[in-house]
C-alpha cells in the first residue's frame, strides 16, 4: 500500500512539475503566455528556417506569387496555389503534416527593389524594363530578368553593389522598408502567443553573397520581434565579407541592448567553392563566428553537405564512408541552377572531381579542421550544430516530402520542369529543435545551444547524450531522458576530461543514442529505421585529422522497394536504442561525435514523379517510355528531352540512385582534454 | 412664395409644352442596346480541352459551368477594360512594342514606334493584364465608394457576428497529460508483453518502470488529441477521450509499439475570447469583402450585357 501511495505521489509531483513550470529553463525576452505543454525534458519541434516568397527576386521572377502570409499559412496546413510550368496559377500545394515553427527568409538583397518592381504601379520605377520583365509571364523574359538580378547584385564580385535603375527613378528604400515591415507583420500575425503554442514564427531574411556563383549565403534569424531596422546585406558588406555581417549584427542588434538577439546560419557549403569556412583571420572573427553561427544548414533543396563519396571514382573527400553519396550536387557552385529545357547554360554546372572539390565544402571535414585549428591555436572556430531546411522559393515551408513535392522554384521546377531541369535537386530537409516548449525563446535558446538535428525531410525522433556512466540498461529505463540529462550532455554539448574522471583515473565517454522511426500520418506511414551510427572525428598529436563510422544499433539489411509501386519491401525497426563506449578513446585527443540515423530505402522524389508520368526508372523499357512521354510533353509547352533523366543508370552516375535512405544527423558532442577545455 | 403664385406659373403654355415634350421623349426613347457577350461552341470546346489536357480528365458538368462563368466574366472585364482604355497602361504598351518589334523582325523600325493595336485583342498576356487591372479597379472603386458613404469596411459588429457564427473555429481542444509505459515494436511478442505489464501494473505500480525507454521520455507534456496523433501516430489520439483519470489503460498501439497510458490530468477545452481572435477575423472578413465586392460589381455590370452561349445544334429529326 505504501508503495502505491509513493508512486501516486510521484506521479502527481511529475504532473505538477510539468504543468506549473513557473521558472522556465530559458530567459523569456518577450511578452507572451507560457505554453501549456512546457516540459523540462524537452520535446522535438519540426520546422523550416529557410523559405522564400514572392518578396525574393528569384521567386517572383519564376511566377511565384505567394507572400509571407501565404507561406506561413502553408506551414500551418493551409493550401496555397502555385504556378504550373506555363505560369498559370493552378497548382494546389498543401503540406501533409503542418510544421511547429517557420522562418520566412526572403533575400535581403533587392527587397526594396522587388518591392518597387512589383507592388506600386504609381511609381515610375515600376515601369522600368527590368521591372516589367521581372513581372512578365514570358519564360525567356523571366530568364533574362533573373540573369540581370544575379549580375547586378548577388553573383558579382564588387565591393560596392549596383542597384537597379528602377531605384534611380523611384525610392527603393521606402519599398524595402515596407516589405521588411510586412515580413515582421506576417511573422507576428502567424505567431501563436496563446498558451496553445501551436505555431512559432521567426523574423528572418537571407544574406545573399555569391561572388562568381560561389555560395556564401546565410539565413539570419532573430530571436524575437526586436530586429534591426533593415536587413544587413551585401549592399552594406560588399562581397567576400561575411565577417562584416556579424560585426554589423553585433553593432545594430546585440550591442543596442534593446532585447535584440540574432544568429546567422550558413548553408550549401557544397556550392561554396571552398569559401564558406576559411581559417579565421583574427580573434574577433573567431568570437563572432562562434557566437553568431552555432548552426549549419546541413541539407536542403540544393543538396547535402555532410560528406562526399564518389561511387564511380571509388573514393571520398577525406572519407571512405560510402553513405556519403547522398543527395550530392555534381558542381561546386550555384551555376548548377542554370538548366533550361534540360540543358545546362553554363560550364560552371559541370561535375567537379573529388580531387578538385574543396574539402571544406563538406561539414564533416570542417569539424575535423576545427579540432586541428584548436590544437594549433587554442580555439576551435568551427563548433557547429546541424539543422536542415528546404530553401523553398515557392513559399512552401516544410515541403520536404518526397511524395508531395511540387518543386521549390516557382514555374522553373513546376510539373515536368522539375524532372527536366532540377533532377539533381531534392525536396530538402527539416530543422528539429529539442525545446521545452514551442515558443521563440525556448526554440532560439536550444538553437544557440545546438540541441538540434537535421533530417532529410522525414520526421524520425533522435536523442543523443554523452557522459561518463551511461550503461545499456538506460535503454530499458522509463527515466532514460531525465537520467541522461542529469548524468551527461545532450547533442551540441561539450565533454571535457574532467567530466570523465573517476577515482581510478579516467573513463572513455559513453553515448546514448535513441531513435524512433517517423510516425508518419494517417494513410502515409513512416519508413522503418535501418540503423543508427556514430561518426567520430579526431585529431592526433601530429595534428592529423581522422574519422571513423560506427554502427550503434540495427545494421545493413536487405530492405528495398517494390519496383512497380515503390512500396517498402522488408522490415526494419520502429525504434532503436543503444549505448556505445568509444573503444579507441585517447583522452589526450580532441574529438567530436555525431549521430546519423538511416531509414530503410524508399523511392526518391524523382522516381515517384517519373512513375507518375508513365516512366519507370526500374523498368528495362524506361528509355522507350521516356521517349514516348517526352513526345507527348512536347505537344504541350515542353522543349528538349523531358524525361530522359528518369532512366539514368546509377552505375553511370557517381551520386544518383532511384532509391534513397532518408536520414537524420544530430549536432555533435565535442570532447576536449581538460587542460585545453574552454567551454 | 405663395401658393397662388405657384399655381399661376404652372398654368403657363411654355411649361405645358416642355412637360409634354419630356413625356414623349421618355415614351419614345429606345432602351440602350446591350453589348453582346458570346461564347461560341468552338470557344467552349477549347476551354474544356484545355482543362482536360491540364488535369487529365474531362471537366464535370459543374466544372464546365464554372469554366463558362469565368470565361463570360473575363470577356466582360476585358470589354470594360477596353472601354476605360486600359490598353494605355504602360505595361500593355510595353508588351505591344515588344510584340511589334518581334513581328517586324528588325527591318521596319517604324512599327515599333507605332504599335499595331489590333494585337491587344489577340495577345493572351495583354488580355490578362487588362483583366487583372480591371478587377483591381472594380474592387478599389467599390471600396472607395464604401468609404465615401462612410460605410465601415469591416465593422466591429461584423467581427462579433462572425465570431458568434463560427464559435467552433475558436474552440481550444481538450488536452491530456499522459504518462506511459512503452513496449517497443508492433509484433505479437510486444503486444503480449504490454498485456503482461498491464496486469502487473494494476497490482504493482512500480511496474511503471518496466517498460522500454522512449526517446521522448515516459511523461508526455500536455497535448491535444491532434498533437498526440502527430507525435505518436497509431490509435492513441482516438483513445485519449475515453481514458480514465489516474488509471492505466489497456495496451494501445502507436506507430512505434504498444503503450499503457496513465491519464495524469485532463484540461477541458476552452472557448477563445473575441478579443483574442478579432484581428484574425478582421483579416478573413477583409478577404471576403473584396471577393464579395467584386462579385457585386460584376453582377451589376452583367445587366448591361446580353449573354449568349452557343448551344450545340440539335440533331435533325427526319421522317421518311
Amino acid at each position: 500500500m505504501s508503495k502505491q501511495i509513493a508512486s501516486a505521489t510521484l506521479l502527481a509531483l511529475f504532473a505538477s512539475l510539468s504543468i506549473n513550470a513557473a521558472e522556465p529553463a530559458f530567459e523569456r525576452t518577450e511578452e507572451r503566455v507560457p505554453c501549456a505543454n512546457y516540459t523540462d525534458n524537452k520535446q522535438p519541434f519540426f520546422g523550416d528556417l529557410h523559405v522564400h516568397t514572392s518578396y525574393s527576386f528569384d521567386s517572383y521572377v519564376s511566377s511565384q506569387r505567394n507572400d509571407p502570409w501565404d507561406a506561413y499559412g502553408y506551414a500551418k496546413g493551409e493550401a496555397i496555389t502555385l504556378s504550373d510550368a506555363d505560369a498559370n496559377q493552378t497548382v494546389e500545394a498543401k503540406i501533409q503534416r503542418p510544421l511547429d515553427f517557420t522562418a520566412i527568409t526572403d533575400h535581403g538583397e533587392f527587397l526594396g527593389q522587388i518591392g518597387m518592381c512589383t507592388s506600386d504601379a504609381s511609381k515610375l520605377g515600376y515601369w522600368w524594363p527590368h521591372c516589367i520583365m521581372t513581372r512578365s509571364e514570358n519564360y525567356y523574359a523571366q530568364l533574362i530578368a533573373m540573369g540581370w538580378w544575379a549580375d547586378i547584385g548577388v553573383a558579382d564580385t564588387s565591393a560596392v553593389k549596383e542597384k537597379s535603375f528602377a531605384c534611380t527613378l523611384s525610392d527603393c528604400d521606402s519599398s524595402g522598408k515596407e516589405f521588411w515591415n510586412n515580413i515582421q507583420q506576417a511573422s507576428e500575425d502567424h505567431y501563436d502567443r496563446t498558451e496553445e503554442c501551436g505555431f512559432t514564427t521567426f523574423v528572418g531574411y537571407e544574406y545573399t553573397d555569391a561572388p562568381d556563383f560561389k555560395n556564401m549565403h546565410r539565413v539570419v534569424i532573430y530571436r524575437n520581434e526586436n530586429v534591426t531596422d533593415m536587413p544587413i546585406t551585401t549592399y552594406e558588406t560588399g562581397s567576400y565579407n561575411f565577417p562584416k555581417l556579424w560585426s554589423d549584427l553585433r553593432e545594430q542588434c546585440i550591442d543596442k541592448d534593446e532585447g535584440c538577439d540574432v544568429m546567422s546560419i550558413p548553408h550549401n557549403s557544397n556550392l561554396a567553392g571552398g569559401l564558406m569556412f576559411p581559417d579565421p583571420k583574427n580573434q574577433e572573427e573567431i568570437d563572432n563566428r562562434r557566437f553568431f553561427e552555432p548552426l549549419f544548414e546541413l541539407t536542403q533543396h540544393k543538396g547535402a553537405s555532410e560528406c562526399r563519396y564518389d561511387r564511380l571514382a571509388g573514393k571520398g573527400l577525406g572519407t571512405t564512408d560510402e553513405l556519403c553519396d547522398f543527395e550530392q550536387i555534381k558542381a561546386d557552385n550555384l551555376g548548377m541552377l542554370g538548366s533550361v529545357h534540360g540543358e545546362t547554360q553554363t560550364d560552371r554546372a559541370d561535375s567537379v572531381s573529388i580531387e578538385n572539390f574543396a574539402p571544406r565544402n563538406m561539414i564533416r571535414n570542417v569539424l575535423k579542421d576545427g579540432l586541428a585549428l584548436e590544437q594549433a591555436n587554442g580555439e576551435n572556430p568551427f563548433k557547429i550544430g546541424f539543422i536542415g531546411s528546404t530553401d523553398s522559393h515557392s513559399a512552401t515551408p516544410g515541403s520536404a516530402e518526397e511524395n508531395n513535392y511540387v518543386g521549390h522554384l516557382g514555374r522553373r521546377d513546376s510539373g515536368y520542369r522539375n524532372l527536366q531541369d532540377h533532377f539533381g535537386s531534392n525536396p530538402g530537409g527539416l530543422a528539429v529543435v529539442w525545446a521545452e516548449e514551442n515558443s521563440r525563446d525556448s526554440l532560439f535558446n536550444s538553437m544557440r545551444n545546438k540541441e538540434t538535428y537535421a533530417t532529410s525531410g522525414t520526421r524520425p525522433i533522435v536523442r543523443f547524450f554523452g557522459g561518463r556512466d551511461f550503461t545499456p540498461a538506460m535503454c530499458q529505463s522509463s527515466s532514460m531522458v531525465a537520467d541522461a540529462y542529469a548524468a551527461g550532455v545532450p547533442m551540441g554539448g561539450d565533454l571535457s576530461s574532467a567530466d570523465l574522471k573517476t577515482e581510478d583515473g579516467s573513463k572513455a565517454p559513453s553515448f546514448l543514442v535513441s531513435a524512433l522511426k517517423d510516425a508518419g500520418s494517417p494513410g502515409n506511414p513512416g519508413i522503418d529505421l535501418q540503423r543508427t551510427q556514430i561518426i567520430k572525428g579526431w585529431v592526433d598529436a601530429e595534428g592529423t585529422t581522422h574519422e571513423k563510422v560506427y554502427d550503434i544499433a540495427g545494421g545493413p539489411n536487405s530492405a528495398s522497394v517494390n519496383p512497380q509501386t515503390c512500396a517498402p519491401v522488408g522490415q526494419g525497426y520502429t525504434d532503436l536504442c543503444g549505448v556505445w563506449t568509444d573503444p579507441e578513446f585517447d583522452q589526450s585527443q580532441r574529438a567530436f561525435y555525431y549521430v546519423r540515423v538511416l531509414e530503410n530505402p524508399s523511392c526518391r522524389w524523382s522516381t515517384l514523379q517519373c512513375q507518375a508520368a508513365g516512366v519507370n526508372p526500374f523498368s528495362k523499357d524506361c528509355s522507350a517510355q521516356a521517349a514516348e512521354q517526352t513526345a507527348l510533353a512536347q505537344e504541350g509547352s515542353a522543349f528538349g528531352d523531358v524525361y530522359g533523366s528518369c532512366c539514368i543508370n546509377p552505375k553511370d552516375e557517381p551520386f544518383y540512385s532511384p532509391t534513397i535512405q532518408e536520414r537524420a544527423w544530430t549536432s555533435p558532442i565535442w570532447y576536449t582534454p581538460e587542460s585545453d577545455a574552454k567551454d | 412664395m405663395q401658393l397662388t403664385t405657384l399655381a399661376k406659373r404652372a398654368n403657363t403654355p411654355l411649361l405645358h409644352f416642355l412637360s409634354l415634350g419630356l413625356c414623349l421623349l421618355i415614351l419614345t426613347a429606345e432602351p440602350a442596346e446591350k453589348s453582346l457577350l458570346f461564347v461560341s461552341q468552338a470557344q467552349q470546346q477549347n476551354l474544356f480541352e484545355q482543362w482536360s489536357s491540364k488535369y487529365g480528365q474531362a471537366p464535370t458538368t459543374a466544372q464546365q459551368k464554372a469554366l463558362l462563368k469565368k470565361e463570360i466574366e473575363d470577356q466582360l472585364l476585358f470589354d470594360q477594360a477596353r472601354q476605360r482604355e486600359l490598353q494605355n497602361l504602360p505595361v500593355v504598351q510595353a508588351r505591344l512594342k515588344q510584340l511589334n518589334k518581334f513581328l517586324a523582325s528588325g527591318d521596319q523600325a517604324n512599327t515599333v514606334n507605332q504599335p499595331d493595336l489590333s494585337l491587344e485583342f489577340s495577345d493572351p498576356l495583354i488580355r490578362q493584364y487588362m483583366i487583372n487591372a480591371m478587377r483591381e479597379m472594380l474592387i478599389t472603386e467599390a471600396l472607395s465608394e464604401r468609404k465615401r458613404t462612410r460605410k465601415a469596411i469591416i465593422s466591429e459588429p461584423a467581427i462579433a457576428d462572425y465570431y458568434q457564427k463560427n464559435l467552433k473555429e475558436f474552440l481550444r481542444a481538450d488536452r491530456y497529460q499522459l504518462n506511459h509505459i512503452y513496449v517497443g515494436g508492433l509484433n505479437n511478442d510486444s503486444r503480449q508483453r504490454a498485456q503482461h505489464l498491464f496486469q502487473r501494473v494494476q497490482q504493482h505500480p512500480d511496474a511503471a518502470n518496466l517498460g522500454d525507454a522512449f526517446a521522448e521520455g515516459s511523461q508526455l507534456p500536455l497535448l491535444t488529441a491532434k498533437q498526440l496523433l502527430r507525435k505518436l501516430g497509431g490509435d492513441i489520439a482516438s483513445m485519449s477521450p475515453s481514458l480514465q483519470l489516474q488509471q492505466w489503460s489497456q495496451p494501445i498501439a502507436s506507430s512505434y509499439g504498444y503503450h499503457l497510458l496513465y491519464l495524469v490530468h485532463k484540461q477541458n477545452g476552452t472557448q477563445l475570447a473575441l478579443e483574442q481572435v478579432a484581428k484574425k477575423i478582421q483579416q478573413t472578413l477583409q478577404y471576403q469583402l473584396r471577393d464579395q465586392l467584386l462579385v457585386e460589381q460584376i453582377e451589376q455590370l452583367k445587366s448591361h450585357y446580353q449573354i449568349e452561349l452557343e448551344t450545340e445544334p440539335q440533331p435533325l429529326v427526319t421522317t421518311l
